[in-house]
C-alpha cells in the first residue's frame, strides 16, 4: 500500500473507530463514564440496554458522524467531484434508507435540512420569526467533513472551499462552517508526507479563520462564541497539560466543553490533539472519555490524527469489525480516494 | 428609605432593566444589533422590539419596556413565596402555573426546561398540541437531564438572594428548591446558586464588590455539591471555570467596552447554556465595577441571550447599588412598571418587611 493510501485508510479507520467507541460513552459525563467502566473506556464494547443512552445497540456500528461522512464520500467519488448536489444526495440517501442503523442518531440541524431539501413542512416555532438560527451552530458540519480533507489531500485552501460547499447544505451559518473548515483544513494538511501535529494544528486555525471569513456573508447570521477564540484557549490547555492525560481531559471538558455546539466540540478536538501530540490511540481515548458528545469529538479528531499516522494497530484490531457491522469497505474507499487524488 | 428595602427594590429593578433593555436585542449578534436597532451604533435605551424578535411571537407584547421571562418569572414567583412567608417548592410550582397563564410572557419566552416543568405540573403541554406529559422512565440513564443545563435557573435566582439577605448558605438551599422544579440539573443549579449567593451578600450594607464575587464563586461550588446530592451527573462545562474566564475578561477590559463585549462573546459565550450566560453576567458586573446600568449596557449590546445576561448582572448589581444608587432609577422604574403592570415597589416592600421582620 502506498503511503498516501495508508494515510487515507488510517484517517477513515481512526474516525470510524472513535465514533463506534464514542457510541458507548456518548452523553455521559466524565464522572458517569469512569464509574461505569471502573476507569477509562478503552475498547469498543457491548453496552447493555439502559446502561448508557445508546445501550443495547450492536457493538461496532458507527453513529451519524462517520456514516454521513461515508455516504457523502460515496457520492463525491461517484461524481468525481465535490458538489452541493452530491452532498444533498448523501443526506437524502442517509435519511431515506430503509431499516437504517443510523437515523436514530440524526441531529436536529441535519434533520431540519433534510426536511428543507425534501420540501417537508415543519411546524411553526417562535424561532422562525428571527433573523438568526442560533441553534444550528452545531457540530454536525464538522463531524462529517474530515472526508473533504482526504479528497483535498495537501490542498488546505481547496479543502476549506469544499467544506463550505458540502456543509452549507445542512449548516447554513458561519460558526458551524468555521468549525468544519478547521477540521477539513487540518485533515488536508495531515495528508502531507512530512508533517507533524504542529503544522496540522496551525492549518486548523487557518481553516477556522478562513472558513469564517469565506462563509459569513453567504450564510444566515448566527450568535455564539467563535471557533477561533475557543480553539486558542483549548490549545493553551492542551499545551499546559501535555504530560498529564487526566488533567488535560478534565480541563478541556470543564472549560471548553465537549458538547453539541460547534464552538465546544471542534475546539475540544484540537485541544485533545495538542495534549497528546497527535498520538492516534491517545486521541481516541481522550475524546471517548471526555464526556458529552464523545463520538463526534472522536470522529473529527480521528480523521485528522489517522491521516497523520496511518492505521497502525487499529487495522488488525478493528478494520473487520467496522466493515462487517456497517457494511463498509474502508480499504476500497481508501483506494478510490487515492485514485480520485490522481498522481503517484 | 431603609437600606434593605432599597437593595431589594434595586435587585428587582436591575433584573427588569436588564430584561427589558435586552428584549429588543436578544438572539442577534452585535453587528446586527448595531445595524437593525442602533442605527449603525450601539443601543443604550428602550426600543420597541422588532418583528424579528422572540417577543413578536405574541404581537401585542411588542411595546416599549416589555419584559420577558426573566423579570416576569422572578416577580410572579416572589408573589407566591410571599404568601407562604418563605421560599417553598409549592410556592415555586404555583408561581410557575400562574406565570404560564400570562400569554405575553409564556408564549414567546417559555424555554424547553420551563415548558417541561409546567407540563409535568398540569399533565400536558397546554399551549402546544395538548400532548400528554410522559414521565421519563430512566431507561437511558441521566441523559435526558443533560438538556436542562440552561440559564433559566440563573435568570430568576436573585429572588433567593433577596429573600435571604446576608445569608448566602440559605440562599443556595432556597435556590435549589425554587429552581429545581424547572432545572433538575447540577450545572444549571450551580449557576443559579452563584447568582443567589452573590445577591444575598450584595444586600449587605457593608459589602464590597469582591465579597459579592467571592459569594458567587462560593455559590457555584456549593450549589453544584448540594445539587449533586439530589440530581445525577450531567454533561457540560463547569460554571466555576467559566466564571474565572469571564471575570478575567472583566478585569482586563473594564476600560474598553468594545473589547470587553467582543472577548466575552468570543470566548465565554452569551447563550442559553448555564455555563455561558451566568459567567458572562459576573464578568460584566466586574467590568462595570458593580454599576447596574453600565453592566446592562454591555449585556444588551454583546449579543445572543442579551436579556438574560442583562437580568443576571442587573439583579446582582441592583442589589449591590440599591435603588438609590442606580443611574436614572426612577425613569427605569416607571418604564418597566408601566409596560408590564408589575408593582416592583410593592413586592420589594413586602419582601423587605418579611426579611427584616418589620
Amino acid at each position: 500500500m502506498s503511503d498516501r493510501r495508508s494515510k487515507i485508510l488510517g484517517s477513515l479507520l481512526a474516525a470510524s473507530v472513535a465514533d463506534a467507541m464514542g457510541c458507548c460513552t456518548e452523553n455521559g459525563s466524565i464522572e458517569t463514564i469512569k464509574k461505569y467502566f471502573g476507569g477509562l473506556c478503552t475498547d469498543i464494547v457491548d453496552m447493555p440496554e439502559g446502561s448508557f443512552p445508546h445501550g443495547g445497540t450492536t457493538k461496532g456500528v458507527v453513529t451519524d458522524d462517520f456514516s454521513i461522512a461515508y455516504y457523502s464520500a460515496e457520492e463525491f467519488l461517484k461524481d468525481g467531484k465535490v458538489s452541493e448536489e452530491g452532498a444533498k444526495r448523501a443526506v437524502i440517501r442517509w435519511f431515506d434508507e430503509p431499516d437504517s442503523k443510523y437515523t436514530r442518531y440524526a441531529g436536529p440541524t441535519s434533520r431540519a435540512a433534510y426536511n428543507r431539501i425534501k420540501g417537508i413542512p415543519m411546524p411553526h416555532t417562535k424561532q422562525d420569526n428571527l433573523v438568526t438560527r442560533n441553534r444550528e451552530a452545531s457540530n454536525g458540519a464538522a463531524m462529517k467533513v474530515g472526508i473533504i480533507g482526504l479528497l483535498n489531500a495537501g490542498n488546505v485552501d481547496k479543502a476549506i472551499d469544499e467544506a463550505i460547499v458540502m456543509c452549507k447544505v445542512t449548516h447554513d451559518n458561519a460558526i458551524a462552517l468555521s468549525g468544519a473548515c478547521a477540521i477539513a483544513a487540518a485533515t488536508a494538511k495531515a495528508m502531507e508526507e512530512r508533517v507533524s501535529w504542529l503544522e496540522v494544528v496551525e492549518a486548523g486555525f487557518y481553516g477556522a479563520r478562513e472558513g469564517y471569513k469565506r462563509s459569513v456573508d453567504i450564510t444566515v447570521p448566527t450568535c455564539g462564541a467563535t471557533i477561533e477564540r475557543r480553539m486558542e484557549y483549548a490549545i493553551d490547555l492542551g499545551l499546559q497539560y501535555q504530560d498529564d492525560f487526566d488533567e488535560a481531559m478534565e480541563s478541556i471538558s470543564k472549560i471548553i466543553g465537549t458538547g453539541l455546539p460547534a464552538n465546544e466540540a471542534v475546539p475540544a478536538a484540537f485541544g485533545i490533539i495538542t495534549a497528546v501530540k497527535g498520538d492516534i490511540w491517545k486521541t481516541i481515548l481522550m475524546a471517548v472519555n471526555a464526556g458529552d458528545d464523545t463520538d463526534t469529538v472522536g470522529c473529527m479528531a480521528g480523521f485528522i490524527v489517522g491521516a497523520l499516522e496511518g492505521p497502525g494497530v487499529l487495522k488488525d484490531k478493528y478494520l473487520d469489525l467496522i466493515n462487517r457491522e456497517n457494511g463498509f469497505d474502508l480499504e476500497k474507499m481508501a483506494e478510490d480516494i487515492d485514485t480520485y487524488l490522481g498522481g503517484n | 428609605m431603609n437600606i434593605n428595602y432599597d437593595r431589594t427594590l434595586g435587585a428587582f429593578l436591575g433584573c427588569g432593566m436588564g430584561d427589558a433593555l435586552g428584549a429588543p436585542t436578544e438572539t442577534r449578534p452585535t453587528y446586527l444589533i448595531k445595524k437593525d436597532i442602533g442605527n449603525g451604533d450601539y443601543t443604550f435605551d428602550y426600543t420597541v422590539p422588532l418583528e424579528t424578535t422572540l417577543v413578536a411571537e405574541y404581537p401585542p407584547a411588542r411595546r416599549l419596556g416589555i419584559a420577558t421571562d426573566d423579570l416576569s418569572v422572578s416577580y410572579i414567583s416572589a408573589l407566591e413565596f410571599l404568601k407562604d412567608g418563605k421560599i417553598t417548592e409549592e410556592g415555586a410550582k404555583r408561581g410557575l402555573l400562574e406565570w404560564s397563564k400570562i400569554p405575553e410572557y409564556y408564549i414567546p419566552h417559555s424555554g424547553p426546561s420551563t415548558r417541561d416543568a409546567i407540563a409535568k405540573l398540569v399533565g400536558y403541554y397546554a399551549l402546544e398540541d395538548n400532548r400528554p406529559y410522559v414521565e421519563y422512565d430512566g431507561s437511558h440513564g441521566s441523559y435526558p437531564l443533560n438538556k436542562a443545563s440552561t440559564n433559566g435557573a440563573g435568570m430568576k435566582a436573585f429572588v433567593a438572594g433577596v429573600f435571604n439577605p446576608l445569608d448566602p448558605d440559605k440562599a443556595i438551599d432556597d435556590l435549589i428548591v425554587y429552581a429545581g422544579i424547572t432545572h433538575p440539573n447540577r450545572i444549571a443549579l450551580s449557576a443559579g446558586a452563584a447568582v443567589a449567593a452573590a445577591t444575598a451578600v450584595a444586600m449587605d450594607e457593608h459589602s464590597t464588590l469582591d465579597k459579592v464575587l467571592d459569594a458567587g464563586f462560593y455559590g457555584a461550588k456549593e450549589g453544584y455539591l448540594r445539587a449533586s446530592k439530589i440530581y445525577p451527573s450531567v454533561t457540560g462545562s463547569d460554571v466555576v471555570e467559566r466564571m474565572k474566564l469571564a471575570v478575567g475578561i472583566g478585569l482586563k477590559y473594564s476600560d474598553d467596552f468594545d473589547r470587553c463585549i467582543t472577548e466575552m462573546n468570543d470566548l465565554v459565550g452569551l447563550g442559553i447554556r448555564a455555563t455561558e450566560a451566568i459567567p458572562a453576567g459576573f464578568g460584566f458586573m466586574v467590568a462595570a465595577g458593580g454599576d447596574t446600568l453600565k453592566a446592562i449596557h454591555m449585556a444588551m449590546n454583546a449579543g445572543d441571550d442579551t436579556d438574560t445576561v442583562g437580568a443576571i448582572c442587573g439583579s446582582m448589581c441592583g442589589a449591590y447599588q440599591g435603588f438609590s444608587g442606580i443611574t436614572n432609577a426612577q425613569y427605569h422604574l416607571d418604564m418597566i412598571q408601566k409596560a408590564n403592570s408589575f408593582d416592583l415597589c410593592e413586592v420589594a416592600r413586602k419582601v423587605s418587611e418579611l426579611t427584616t421582620g418589620k
